[in-house]
């Protein structure tokens, strides 16, 4: 103790004398007569209503969106065909010529909703599944990895689903419907041959809702997931210490501290589901026509064997053929508005069933009952041949048992959910490299096969289109970066600048919560009513015509809400202790932001940048109709009026053409498995590279453990 | 004096219409009741009053709301004597944190308050919205309950302030972060590591970096909230130490729910109930023979 004492004593001693002698703190006073204190309020002025300036750009981006629509579809009013027919007409049939003819738009409405429904339980099926199984069963970093792995099939672009529903998923139907006992089923419930089933037909409703189902579980699953694991430990472990089994720890305690989020993440992949559109394009042709079946002769049931045409594929098949004053186009324009319409309305609904929702998870779990049974005749048949311990019959005991037995069962059945769609998913995607590569092998091994992938890649192609092919990705590899490059310029300054607004600087008033709404409804935007707008406002509208810089909006609007997302998430996770002490310290608050949040959230922040370019690059619908065609232009010379080749419109157009020999190569429909090959190898590319920047970054600001 | 003589404030508590956690102008409104009812003399538990040399801050009339609540805090008037350490104490929730952040007005920061009155320091109002609250900050320095060194080099984490306030030279803020370190007798232990990480250092010795943070910029009071409550009891005796050697150039507050704390290193204590300053004595006075019923009960631990 003495000792301590006196260290202290010449320590005050050092230090008072050097408090006295040095400018210490004259010169610190001096400066703190700080005319630079002006100048950095003025500063701190400056970039808050840049920021505001630029986030309030996102609403105007939404309200010209909904204008647009609004005022191209409702020119259809000059046309009173359309107008009778539109909602009193149950066919579509708008003729050769699109003059006469049939106008109704139920058989659209329809079959987004058959399509729809079918997918959006199934995704809540694997789901909720992979959610429950990784976050309450495997918690672990294992438990990560297999998430970073699911979630790679949120970034698997929607051409390539659509291109997998059509040549694989429809082998795996089509060996199931065959079978007898299928038959006899169907048979048995009403539907047959003559009423519109179709299993030969690769075209049908059931693939495309399984492929949608792929795209979509990762959206329920890993923002479920993450809810889930926000439940505080504590509660965990109090269930745990009164004895309660993972099962009772999950519906005590987790399941009504995330249902909220789990709902939101529901209604989210609905809207995604609805505005899905390359996927029910490719899969489902476009037969318009209301498959309603009478099961037993009387209960409606809609029938998943059939062809059908949703809002969205109508756009993508009657664009390109309808000229530009035709009033189909218009009419394209009022699907579109529908669309949006009902995209909204999912959005708004959800806002308003999250805070009524205590019955809905039953309602959806009668659907699921046929499984549930059959989970617990097999458990049951299990528990036969196990040997059951000799309990003395007390009742504690018996009812421990079956508590244990009923995790056991919940156990199971969530890890069939989970594995069951990593068997699928992947099982699909095998499917697609084991042909595109053996095709490529022509016959010399496998390992030639990878070779010829790789030169494929790099292969510049013969360019004369209609004679001799379009064999090597190189030109489309070349047009995708330029557009993601274009897209990225325009997304990433403005959706960082919003979300840091949002977060930072908004204080929570009522400008922010519209920016916050319209963020919101922007990433709800179906992305074939994005290429709509982009269409009307910037390549008719802004005469920039099709080019780089059309497609580059595009691709921005759908791009903002993620970048937004991601910077906001990016500075929540960043602890707000250190900004206080920069405040305590006299900072402006944007110099506390500037020197204290924005280094630490900027490798997240980056990784947000990368993940949003891997979600664009993806895209077809917004580029369809601005940038995207078969050119032989490989550098364009000029942002505007100069179409480029994208890699997914290329395999969208190889998936439309009839097989062909051109140079001792197929064109067509294996071509589009190839070029599926090239784009899924770059997104896990990208995904591969965000993990690494994001480490790598990171570590600046982390403590290794060395002192 | 004798316990009988003493006045019953706890019959306040006891009272239906006043819960515990009544608004801070309602308790104010019984409290000078019972006084007028009592007839207590002002002079009896009149605060201490220092002339204008040993004034480091005054406080007149603050309240204090969140939003549009009750009120937090309700007409606070005291004054702060000059290089003394003064402790804070007060059942949890009685708006003791609340109240040492608005001395530097953090509050604002977290919060949407609704705050009126005036602190006085060195003349200037730290309320007065005219007044330019980062200059005003750096003369009065914070340190939180639990140590919060940036994520960067114990180096970068001292040169900040003085790099914020517009020193660039190198040589001057090499002094700077020697100073401060050697003040807060840290230069030891970290001289030849200055490069490293913040985060290497145990946690007594982040609780110092963050108070030679605070000093690097001079200021002339330095609030603490709590900071050595998340600490060992090791550590937690260096920080009281170092608290009462930085008392002959800085005014220090310090908020503590640790009675032997405050006892053993504050000049005065101020006993805060419900938003409102019971008592402000000297802390020899406070803990030996306290004015009022509740303040002994506190004390004592009889409840908080």
């Amino acid at each position: 103790m003495d000792t301590i004492i006196e260290d202290d004593k010449t320590t005050t001693q050092k230090s008072k004398s050097l408090l006295e002698s040095n400018e210490f703190s004259s010169y610190l006073s001096k400066k703190l007569q700080i005319p630079n204190s002006r100048l950095r309020n003025y500063k701190q002025k400056i970039s808050i209503i840049n920021l505001n300036i630029f986030a309030s750009i996102s609403i105007i981006v939404l309200v010209s969106t909904v204008m647009v629509m609004l005022t191209y579809s409702s020119r259809i009013y000059s046309n009173p065909i359309i107008i009778s027919d539109i909602f009193s007409n149950l066919k579509f049939d708008p003729g050769e010529l699109f003059d006469i003819g049939d106008w109704g738009i139920w058989p659209m409405i329809y079959g987004t909703f058959a399509v729809g429904i079918p997918a959006l339980l199934l995704s809540l099926f694997w789901g909720m599944g992979i959610a429950i199984y990784l976050s309450e069963y495997v918690n672990n970093k294992w438990g990560r990895r297999l998430q970073s792995l699911v979630e790679f099939f949120a970034a698997m672009p929607s051409v390539v689903l659509g291109l997998i529903a059509v040549r694989y998923i429809s082998d795996i139907t089509k060996f199931i419907f065959q079978r007898p006992w299928f038959v006899d089923l169907t048979s048995f419930l009403g539907f047959n041959e003559g009423n519109g089933i179709s299993v030969s037909s690769s075209n049908i409703i059931i693939n495309a809702a399984f492929a949608i189902a792929v795209m979509a579980t990762p959206t329920i699953a890993s923002i479920s997931m993450d809810a889930m694991k926000l439940t505080p430990s504590s509660q965990r472990h109090a269930v745990k210490s009164l004895g309660g089994t993972q099962k009772e720890v999950y519906e005590t305690v987790v399941y009504p501290y995330s249902q909220k989020t789990i709902f939101a993440s529901v209604l989210l992949a609905f809207g995604r589901i609805i505005g899905e559109t390359m996927i029910v394009t490719v899969a489902l042709g476009a037969n318009a026509y209301i498959g309603l079946q009478m099961i037993f002769g009387f209960i409606p049931f809609p029938n998943l064997w059939v062809n059908g045409i949703t809002l969205t594929s109508l756009i993508t098949t009657y664009f390109g053929e309808a000229s530009a004053q035709s009033d189909i186009r218009q009419y394209l324009f009022l699907a579109g508005a529908i669309l949006l319409l009902f995209s909204f309305v999912i959005i708004w609904l959800s806002s308003l069933i999250i805070d009524n929702n205590k019955y809905l998870m039953y309602i959806v779990n009668i659907f699921y009952l046929p499984f549930e049974l059959l989970i617990k005749s097999i458990s049951n048949i299990f528990e036969k041949y196990k040997k059951s311990k000799d309990y003395s019959e007390t009742l504690t005991e018996l009812l421990i048992d079956r508590r244990n037995k009923a995790n056991r069962r919940y156990y199971v059945k969530n890890f069939i959910k989970f594995i069951s769609y990593v068997i699928f998913s992947f099982g699909i995607i095998f499917m697609m490299t084991r042909e595109g590569l053996n095709y490529l092998a022509d016959d010399s091994g496998l390992l030639q096969g990878i070779i010829n992938f790789f030169n494929f890649i790099i292969t510049k192609p013969v360019l004369s289109v209609m004679q001799r092919g379009m064999y090597g990705a190189y030109p489309s590899l070349i047009g995708s970066t330029l557009l993601v490059l274009m897209a990225s310029a325009i997304a990433f300054p403005f959706g960082t600048t919003t979300g840091i607004f949002l977060y930072e600087f908004s204080n929570n008033n009522k400008y922010s919560k519209i920016i916050q709404q319209t963020i919101i409804n922007i990433s709800a935007i179906p992305s074939i009513v994005v290429g709509l707008f982009a269409y009307a406002a910037f390549v008719v509208g802004a005469g920039f015509g099709q080019g780089l810089l059309s497609g580059g909006f595009a691709l921005a609007i759908m791009m903002i809400p993620v970048v937004t997302t991601n910077t906001i998430e990016a500075l929540r996770n960043i602890p707000i202790e250190h900004r206080n002490s920069a405040l305590a310290l006299g900072s402006t608050k944007w110099e506390a932001f500037k020197n204290h949040r924005l280094p630490y959230a900027f490798p997240s922040i980056i990784t947000g940048y990368i993940l949003g370019i891997s979600r664009v690059i993806g895209e077809t619908a917004p580029i369809l109709f601005t940038i995207a065609s078969i050119t032989n232009t490989v550098f364009p010379d000029s942002l505007t009026n100069q179409p480029l080749r994208i890699l997914t419109y290329e395999i969208f157009f190889n998936l439309t053409l009839q097989t062909r020999q051109v140079d001792g190569y197929r064109i067509g429909p294996i071509w589009a498995s190839v070029l599926a090959m090239v784009l899924i190898f770059f997104v896990g590319l990208l995904n591969i590279f965000a993990f690494l920047v994001r480490k790598i970054l990171r570590s600046k600001y982390e403590y290794n453990g060395n002192i | 004096m004798d316990t009988t003589e003493k006045n019953n404030l706890n019959s306040i508590n006891t009272s239906a219409d006043l819960p515990l956690s009544a608004p801070a102008d309602q308790f104010k409104k019984k409290f000078d009741e019972l006084k007028l009812n009592n007839n207590l003399k002002d002079s009896e538990f009149s605060f201490p009053d220092f002339s204008k040399e040993d004034t480091a801050m005054e406080i007149k009339k603050l309240n204090l709301k969140y939003g549009d609540g009750p009120y937090v805090l309700y007409d606070l008037n005291l004054k702060i004597p000059k290089n003394k350490i003064t402790a804070i104490i007060g059942p949890s929730g009685c708006g003791k944190s609340t109240f040492l952040r608005q001395i530097n007005r953090m509050n604002e920061e977290m919060a949407k308050i609704n705050a009126s009155g005036n602190i006085f320091i060195e003349s200037n109002d730290m309320l007065d919205p005219k007044n330019d609250v980062m200059k005003l900050r750096s003369k009065v320095g914070m340190i939180f309950q639990k140590p919060q060194p940036f994520p960067r080099s114990i180096y970068d984490n001292i040169s900040f302030g003085p790099k914020l306030h517009g020193i660039t030279k190198k040589s001057q803020l090499d002094d700077i972060v020697e100073n401060s370190l050697k003040d807060v007798g840290l230069w030891d232990e970290v001289s030849d590591r200055l490069d490293a990480h913040a985060y290497g250092l145990s946690g007594g010795q982040q609780q110092r970096l963050c108070i030679a943070r605070s000093i690097a910029v001079n200021p002339t009071i330095l609030l603490a909230d709590e900071p050595a409550s998340a600490l060992d009891p090791r550590s937690s005796f260096q920080i009281e130490e170092l608290l009462m050697r930085l008392k002959e150039d800085y005014t220090v507050v310090i908020v503590t729910h640790n009675m032997q704390q405050a006892a053993r290193i504050s000049d005065y204590c101020l006993f805060m109930y419900n938003g409102n300053i019971i008592e402000f004595s000297k802390t020899q006075k406070m803990f030996e023979n306290p004015y009022w019923d509740l303040t002994e009960n506190y004390i004592s631990g009889k409840f908080g």
